[in-house]
């Protein structure tokens, strides 16, 4: 190390940023610094190459053993919970970010470690907070779920007895090299081209990548540098140990030092160059490594981009003028850094940095909806929704055991049932709204919020037509609907585990064609499963011979499932009308013989097929109630089907990896349907 | 015997006529209709969306291959609507009971049947295609997406076009003669494919090389718009020139340029293409993304209309389009989708002459306002009874 400096940097940097630095220091830089090295392309590949890079350097390669994590006050996690980052274009709170990001890596919000023999639960913010406060520590969090360890064997890992488990960080740093060159190799693949096997590894690498970079987001708060004093003119007295923040105060008094050593050709002597050169070098690495949270409002309202602390640092090096308002950012989050092992000064720190942040965010209207979101989450509506649906169903089946016996009983478990019922639909809709709310939006813009609003509205048409038909039939299926609604919504969320409330493209940005066409057609769906739904107890009570000497109940879930139908085909009808109009004006035709078009078309088709099949008596209640199952399909493969295919203008809304569970679901219905025809067929058979 | 067989044509005209208003014939109408929507479906992956329209959507027969190895013949989609409107007719409006307590329905399939004439008026009267314009550019034409022709146009004041449609090129299987008294020469046009590049013929054994090169033939992409047509054409002068021979390819910039006489004559293979009444010219291309995202929010072109010595500035965005003299203009897409910050940005602009632009919406609006009164009278029915 030359003499005049002092930079403690921890570990060993490459050459990225040097084009920042050059650009700093002018051509003096260039005169003198004669090691350049090239940085990768953008994209995934400089991604994972970088991450290597900083793997290598810190993060030693075994995993600890009888590992005990920090633990962060309550007030303090409150405090980093509010704060205000853009992450996939719009401002959410930083609790939402961990929310989404645990739930990629782990599978669940929920993290669960065993310290010293006993459970202890981690949320998705203090998992975050560990993470950028005790990054050390973290790399010994059981993070990143793994369902096959064939996976890890072919990383060159070592696997786990269980097939499915979870491993950390440090498990996976012997294998990140073979993992990132099988995980570029397999991400240049297109997405259905890969195998299981393959996609697995695509995302480990993915996995491994995000959480080194969230892992050296804050390791410039922990940086020091020392200058000799009275090296470089106009700087204060007190150049040693001082932080990144306060020595990116002195980058204006640098940059005109040394732009006047240029305009007086005079030849700055190696020992300032020397001096800086480091320096540079670690703020051009900082600007690079703690770019994943945008958690800094630009200046500019103009601007709508937020930035990184990498950018902050970045720009600072290049600023004319000190940027005041950012280093004083930024120095707030040095401070929550180095306060992480005094709790009274954490609990400062991070609300101190939390108001920084808010006020700036709150100035450009940018933070409004961030309480709301904070306690959406942690109130947790759908959660309780599903409890609540499973716990009512219980009831209902309760209710319908003790049937025989009637008495007290029976009365609570009713009464029990249809609080339960009331509660859980209460929180399905007040879960809808707030996200209303938080998003400015009809209740449905993405494939997520399709299953809420779909289980909603099957539950509610339940319950009019229990009001309408008092048999006990509907109200007996709305706790099914919602369950099985509630925990498809929760499965789908896990398997995405990407924020729920995503920006919109350009053409959906059109909030009364949202409101119409789509909640119309999401409408038909609902009405749709639930003629389905309502056709199995019909059926299931045929082959099963339930209540068959009162032959009124049938003819009753016949009329019902006539009428869903009706309704199916007025709102699918409707629904897929405006859709045409909403395309006519925005791609310029009516109908395209688009998938998901196509797919709305098939269910008017189909209801239409049912109508003038039973006006002209070719079926009857048992035969509508047969092709309303059949509809059930249809309806599957248009609400998710198409989205498979991979094909269309519909471009938003395309999934992967559901093809099992259609099948399966075909599957069930095809074999619902052939038990029902074959036991319907037996009778005759025996009177013959 | 003459009333004998009045008596017959009359009974098979009421059979015939039941028949084609029957509840039967619509479900087996509609069966069909769903069976051949959800085949075009699955085949838009593998196939792409113009092949599958082509073959199952706009076609009175085809052959479906069931597991890609047992032949099935199937009706069209177009054939299925033209019965499906025959039916409506019979069935839903002359045989449908008139009684007006239960408009419902008959304002309903009135609905239905508007709709149905409005795809037809689509299907043979509406003209689709595209302008595609950079920053500064003007243009008062617009292109098939997917359509092809020779163009063959004299070069003076007149510039006067002939067009052989891409049909006609294609019947070429060996060579196609083009004969016109208008012009002093004629065309023998061979080796017409619907994908196809040049490729330098040094090295290859390839009889029908020019300057050269010949023509390689490529599968079709499934996405229309990515193929490229290309032929020979000889040019051979009436009055006993010689035969100048070239090849025309899709992806050329410019035609090819012959001398007949005195006279000039571009030749080329082009996408079809029709006029506009106006000029329009791009002033300003914007896109927007959501901040920190490659997620497009808005995207936009400040246009300039200009007819005759009119000028208005317009704004055309995605859901706001440009509506005027029949013709319909929509923000579509823009590109270079990799391009730099600050560098220059085409807007493509879908443009669309549909006579029944909106009879959707009427239809809509109409078979909506029927089903929602004979739904609403059912259940009011439906209440009453149970009241009872």
């Amino acid at each position: 190390m030359k003499r005049g400096v002092r930079c403690q940097v921890s570990g060993v940097r490459f050459g990225f940023g040097v084009g920042l630095a050059s650009r700093a220091l002018g051509p003096l830089y260039k005169k003198r610094v004669c090691v350049r090295r090239k940085m990768p392309c953008v994209g995934l590949k400089a991604l994972l190459l970088l991450a290597v890079t900083l793997v290598t350097c810190v993060f030693p390669s075994h995993a600890a053993e009888d590992a005990s994590f920090p633990r962060i006050e309550q007030s303090v996690l409150d405090s980093l919970a509010r704060i205000p980052i853009q992450d996939g274009g719009r401002i959410k709170p930083l609790d939402t970010y961990a929310r989404f990001m645990l739930l990629k890596f782990y599978g669940s919000r929920t993290l669960r470690v065993r310290e010293d023999g006993e459970l202890r639960k981690i949320g998705a913010i203090e998992w975050l907070a560990i993470s950028l406060l005790f990054p050390q520590e973290a790399t010994h969090l059981p993070l990143f779920r793994v369902d096959n360890s064939d996976v890890i064997v072919a990383v060159g890992a070592t696997p786990h007895e269980k097939r499915r488990d979870r491993y950390t960080f440090a498990e996976l740093i012997p294998a990140r090299e073979k993992l990132y060159e099988l995980g570029r190799q397999y991400g240049e693949m297109e997405a259905d081209e890969r195998n299981p096997h393959q996609s697995m590894i695509v995302a480990l690498a993915h996995n491994i990548s995000d959480y080194e970079f969230l892992l050296r987001y804050t390791e410039f708060a922990r940086e020091h540098f020392s200058l000799e004093p009275g090296l470089i003119p106009g700087l204060p007295e007190e150049t040693d140990h001082v932080t990144l923040s306060e020595f990116l105060h002195w980058m204006p008094s640098i940059r005109s030092e040394l732009k006047e050593l240029m305009r007086d050709e005079r030849d700055p002597s190696d020992e300032i160059i020397g001096a800086l050169a480091e320096p540079f070098t670690a703020l051009q690495h900082y600007s690079r490594t703690a770019m994943m949270l945008k958690l800094f409002p630009p200046p500019s309202r103009d601007s709508k981009s937020w930035r990184s602390a990498g950018d902050l640092i970045a720009g600072a090096m290049l600023a004319d003028e000190e940027p005041v308002l950012d280093l004083e950012l930024l120095e707030g989050v040095e401070a929550l850094i180095t306060a992480r092992d005094n709790p009274g000064e954490l609990d400062n720190a991070a609300r101190d940095v939390q108001r920084a942040l808010a006020s700036v965010a709150r100035v450009r209207g940018e933070y409004k909806r961030i309480p709301l979101e904070v306690t959406f989450y942690r109130i947790n509506f759908f959660s309780w929704s599903l409890t609540g649906y499973l716990l009512s169903f219980l009831m209902v089946s309760f209710s319908w055991l003790s049937s025989q016996r009637g008495g007290a009983f029976r009365g609570w478990s009713q009464y029990s049932f249809l609080a339960l019922l009331s509660g859980s639909t209460l929180m399905l809709i007040a879960g809808i709204t707030v996200r209303c709310i938080i998003r400015g939006r009809p209740p449905v813009s993405t494939l997520y919020e399709t299953i809420l609003f779909i289980t909603a509205v099957a539950v509610l048409v339940c319950v009019i037509m229990e009001y309408m038909n008092r048999r006990g039939i509907a109200i007996g299926m709305a706790p099914i609907l919602g369950l099985l609604g509630m925990f498809l919504a929760n499965k789908y969320e896990a398997k995405e585990a990407i924020d729920t409330m995503p920006s919109l493209q350009a053409v959906l940005d059109t909030n009364f064609w949202l409101a119409t066409h789509v909640t119309c057609v999401t409408i038909g769906y609902a009405a749709g499963l639930l003629a389905g739904a309502l056709a199995h107890v019909y059926i299931l009570g045929r082959v099963f011979r339930v209540r068959a000497a009162d032959p009124e109940f049938y003819a009753s879930l016949g009329r019902m499932v006539y009428g869903v139908v009706c309704f199916t085909l007025f709102f699918s009808f409707i629904g897929t009308m405006l859709g045409g109009i909403w395309a006519n004006y925005s791609w310029g035709r009516f109908w395209g013989w688009d998938p998901k078009e196509n797919g709305a078309l098939m269910i008017v088709l189909w209801q239409l097929i049912i109508l003038h099949a039973k006006m002209g008596r070719y079926v009857q209640d048992f035969g509508v109630c047969m092709l309303a199952i059949i509809g059930a399909c249809i309806i599957a493969f248009s609400w998710w089907g198409v989205n498979l295919l991979g094909v269309g203008l519909h471009s938003y809304g395309f999934t992967q990896g559901i093809w099992g569970a259609l099948m399966a679901f075909w599957g069930f219905e095809a074999v619902v349907l052939l038990v029902a025809t074959i036991t319907r067929k037996l009778p005759r058979s025996r009177e013959a | 015997m003459q009333m004998a067989k009045a008596t017959n044509n009359r009974s098979f005209a009421k059979w015939a006529f039941d028949g084609l208003a029957s509840y039967g014939f619509v479900v087996v109408l509609l069966s069909f209709l769903l069976l051949l929507t959800l085949l075009g479906t699955l085949e838009q992956a593998e196939y792409g969306l113009f092949a599958v329209q082509k073959k199952y959507f706009d076609s009175l027969f085809l052959v479906h291959k069931l597991f890609g190895l047992i032949p099935i013949p199937l009706p069209g989609v177009y054939l299925l609507l033209a019965l499906l409107f025959v039916n409506l007719v019979c069935g839903a409006i002359i045989r449908a009971p008139k009684h007006w307590r239960y408009p419902g329905m008959l304002i309903a399939h009135g609905g239905i049947l508007l709709l149905l004439v409005a795809g037809f008026v689509n299907q043979h009267f509406a003209t689709y295609g595209h302008l595609q314009l950079f920053e500064g550019e003007a243009s008062s034409r617009f292109s098939s997406y997917h359509e092809w022709v020779l163009e063959i146009r004299k070069l003076d004041a007149s510039s006067r076009v002939y067009v052989i449609p891409a049909d006609q090129l294609s019947d070429a299987s060996g060579e196609q003669k083009f004969a016109s008294a208008e012009l002093p020469f004629d065309l023998v046009v061979s080796g017409y494919s619907e994908n196809c590049r040049p490729i330098p013929a040094s090295g290859h054994a390839h009889a029908s090389s020019v300057d050269g090169f010949f023509l390689q033939s490529i599968s079709r992409d499934k996405e229309s718009e990515a193929n490229f047509a290309g032929a020979y054409v000889d040019v051979i002068e009436k009055t006993g020139g010689p035969t100048q021979s070239f090849i025309t390819w899709g992806l050329e910039h410019y035609p090819h340029v012959v001398h007949v006489g005195d006279d000039r004559w571009a030749i080329g293979i082009t996408r079809n293409s029709w006029a506009l009444p106006f000029k329009i010219v791009l002033d300003d291309f914007t896109v927007e993304h959501h901040p920190n995202t490659g997620i497009p929010k808005v995207f936009m072109s400040e246009v300039t209309k200009i007819e005759g010595k009119t000028h208005e500035k317009i704004r055309i965005s995605m859901n706001k389009p440009l509506r005027y003299e029949g013709y319909t203009l929509f923000q579509a897409t823009w590109g270079p989708q990799d391009a730099a910050p600050g560098a220059r940005l085409f807007s493509g602009l879908a443009v669309v002459r549909n006579p029944a632009d909106h009879w959707p919406l009427y239809s809509c609006i109409v078979v909506g306002i029927g089903l929602l009164i004979h739904l609403l009278q059912k259940l009011l029915f439906h209440l009453r009874m149970r009241a009872a």
